[in-house]
């Protein structure tokens, strides 16, 4: 596969470094709640709800929303669409940076 | 292969991040110091039911303490995670070994009773084979933990908790003195000035979060 073709076929919502960060956490856990995630990533609640939507429409990531106590708890896991295309995309960058010239 | 090893840390940085509390340095420091408070107690005309009494009724505060420093200091401040099939088996062998030292304590301490009491005869020393054998499955306990749990104080804290009993007989053979509840407090003082220390570096690191997340 030339680089080009790799570059091209990048999935674009998972390129973005903060998406990144929120997909291989999850990739890595079994399941993080908001808060967790934003102490983990170091982003604001703002930032880390806009591209946690993004994912959630692309069906990257399950969101379930529940309460504890009087509090709303959200809480994310990766779909199994999420997980391949996470892996998919890890491939495609080894691939990419492997076949670049020291 | 470089990205196996950085989501490999991703996740050690993420399980990690539980211990910045310093709360098990902490509730591990109080516990020490309970056992020096026992020993105190020792010296006191209370029998031995009362005074393992205490010990049980103290070290139900402190679990409890801990239990509720965890639920409403960590927990607002760090989140909840659920943490991979390779973790949660690490998780059941610390269950296992702390089971498996429980099982081992017991014994020990039933076959010592029996020894003191003169129903069991031993061929050695009790003075010598005692303090090894407690720093031996202190030390083996807690390394065992930190290896699985990736804490690696844990290493440091089984330490302080080996150390005690066998000061304690060296002292009380070499020069006849009893440092008795001393030789527990001061490593129980360090282990918890640690955890107080990681515990306010953590509260300046982590604030509540303010929206409702």
């Amino acid at each position: 596969m030339s680089e080009k073709h790799v570059l091209n076929d990048l999935d674009r919502l998972i390129h973005e470094p903060a998406r990144l960060m929120i997909m291989a956490l999850l990739y890595v856990l079994d399941s993080a709640d908001f808060i967790f995630l934003m102490a983990q990533t170091g982003m604001t609640w703002g930032n880390l709800s806009a591209h946690m939507s993004k994912l959630e429409k692309a069906e990257y990531i399950y969101v379930v929303k529940t309460f504890k106590g009087k509090r709303p708890h959200t809480m994310l896991s990766l779909t199994d669409d999420g997980r391949k295309a996470f892996r998919t995309y890890r491939e495609q960058m080894l691939e990419l940076l492997s076949d670049l010239p020291e | 292969m470089s990205s196996m090893v950085n989501l490999k840390e991703l996740e050690r940085k993420a399980w990690k991040s539980f211990f910045d509390d310093g709360l098990w340095d902490i509730y591990l420091g109080l516990l020490l110091a309970l056992m020096g408070i026992s020993a105190l107690l020792d010296k006191t005309s209370l029998s031995k039911n009362q005074v393992l009494a205490v010990y049980l009724g103290l070290m139900l505060i402190v679990m409890t303490a801990f239990w509720a420093a965890k639920r409403f200091i960590t927990v607002p401040r760090m989140g909840r995670v659920k943490f991979g099939a390779v973790r949660q088996k690490k998780e059941k062998n610390v269950r296992l070994i702390l089971f498996l030292s429980i099982v081992v304590g017991l014994a020990v301490y039933w076959f010592f009773e029996g020894v003191n009491s003169g129903k069991i005869e031993t061929g050695f020393s009790l003075k010598t084979f005692f303090p090894l054998l407690y720093a031996g499955n202190m030390v083996l306990v807690f390394g065992l933990m930190a290896y699985f749990l990736d804490f690696e104080r844990l290493y440091f804290i089984g330490l302080m908790f080996a150390l005690p009993v066998p000061i304690d007989f060296w002292i009380n053979g070499n020069y006849g003195i009893d440092p008795g509840y001393l030789v527990f407090l001061f490593p129980a003082i360090l282990v918890v000035g640690i955890g107080l220390w990681y515990l306010i570096r953590f509260l300046k690191a982590y604030p509540p979060p303010q929206e409702n997340a």
